[in-house]
């Protein structure tokens, strides 16, 4: 059993496939983390500043940087 | 056409989520509930299956023998196997556990008489999503040393430094916040609303078929036959949700196993 | 019957995403159906088209929550 595994392993296809699976899972956590973590920061700072523009400023912030990571993780070759 | 309507606008009750707080089974205790016997109810069946399954277990196998493994090959090769690879053995336990516990509360939900799924309590899923968080994170960190795991996750290699502001807040709550709580979620809120679904068009049937209009018990059989096909309907949702909550298990052990991304 | 519009909007608006998700591994199990060697070119380029209707849709959804 073992040796048939790395067998799959060595080949490289088989455990590629495994990752593409959770590829997008793993996208959709990063993209709901980077929004509710920097679009939290932003709402947090309107409400202790008293203005209204940051609450987007952290959504795009966190959208975008989610975004980029994405493109780390994932688009680098 | 208008009478109708009027009397199907006020009188019905729709379910909502206070139909899921059953009564104490017995007296006044909290804890004897419906879900809770359910999940006892679940490892006995699971326990009693297995090992009516294995004891006689011959080269032949019987037809219940042929069941078990069959289940069990499936979680080991398809799940096990594929996802995790090499040194996959040591998870197989947890996640066939994982699998055929999730599979029989879930399937309870179309079973006549049971009739809950017990993961519509957002407390179960919890409990499962902990397990598995412990798991994976005690897997990363017992393979790679905790501060090269913590730093795996926090910060990406080939990036200029000040970028690491905004992208360590993500990878961390991704990892400690976000991964925990979908796993959970989407089981939760699958059986949640599938079970709405359910009561919504079989209550809603039962009151046409007693509404005094003759027009409204004529429809009422298509409400219960809608019901009848969106149990099957369920019967594949939950079968689904089983697999994935045990397949995103075994894609973040492999993830936590991983060297280097 | 409760509730707030924006939720509503809400639905109206991941029509968009969900259609594009569905259209962009559409074309991508078929690319690679086709050329099973095109994978490793082909995986980024998808996983970065999900990303981008994923991120338009889960936008979608904080701002149904926070829009007063």
């Amino acid at each position: 059993m073992t040796d048939k595994s790395e067998n799959k392993n060595s080949q490289g296809g088989r455990f590629g496939a495994g990752n593409e699976e959770g590829a997008a899972w793993s996208i959709f956590g990063y993209l709901i983390a980077g929004l509710v973590i920097w679009g939290g920061i932003g709402l947090g700072l309107d409400h202790w500043l008293g203005t209204h523009f940051l609450s987007l400023v952290g959504l795009l912030l966190g959208a975008g940087s989610s975004l980029y990571l994405v493109w780390l993780r994932f688009g680098r070759r | 056409m208008n009478s109708i309507q009027f009397a199907a606008g006020p009188g019905f009750q729709p379910p909502s989520t206070s139909d899921f707080n059953l009564p104490p089974a017995f007296g006044h205790s909290l804890y004897a509930t419906k879900p809770i016997f359910l999940v006892f109810f679940s490892v006995i069946l699971i326990s009693a299956f297995f090992i009516a399954s294995s004891r006689k277990a011959a080269v032949v196998p019987s037809k219940m023998q042929f069941a078990g493994e069959m289940i069990y090959g499936f979680v080991r090769n398809n799940i096990g196997e594929e996802i995790i690879g090499h040194d996959f053995m040591r998870f197989v336990p947890f996640l066939f556990t994982l699998f055929t516990f999730v599979i029989t509360n879930n399937v309870f939900g179309i079973v006549p008489f049971l009739q809950f799924p017990a993961m519509s309590h957002v407390s179960f899923p919890y409990v499962l999503a902990i397990f598995s968080f412990i798991v994976f994170h005690w897997v990363g960190i017992k393979k790679q040393g905790l501060g090269k795991y913590l730093k795996g996750i926090a910060f990406m290699p080939g990036v200029p430094k000040a970028v690491y502001i905004l992208l360590t807040p993500i990878e961390i709550a991704t990892f400690f916040l976000v991964r925990p709580l979908t796993l959970s979620l989407r089981l939760f809120a699958n059986m949640f609303a599938g079970h709405l679904l359910l009561l919504v068009f079989i209550t809603g049937g039962d009151y046409m078929l007693h509404d005094p209009h003759l027009f409204m018990k004529i429809l009422s059989p298509f409400s219960f036959a809608f019901g009848i096909g969106m149990s099957f309907f369920e019967f594949m949702v939950q079968c689904l949700q089983a697999y994935i909550i045990t397949l995103l298990t075994a894609l973040f052990i492999a993830g936590a196993l991983a060297d280097e991304h | 019957m409760h509730g707030t519009l924006n939720l509503v909007g809400y639905g109206l608006s991941a029509i968009g995403p969900a259609i594009a998700t569905g259209m962009i591994f559409a074309a991508y199990i078929s690319g690679v159906a086709r050329q099973p060697e095109a994978r490793s070119v082909l995986q980024p380029i998808a996983f970065l088209g999900f990303a981008l209707a994923e991120a338009l849709a889960l936008f979608g959804l904080v701002l149904a929550f926070v829009l007063k």
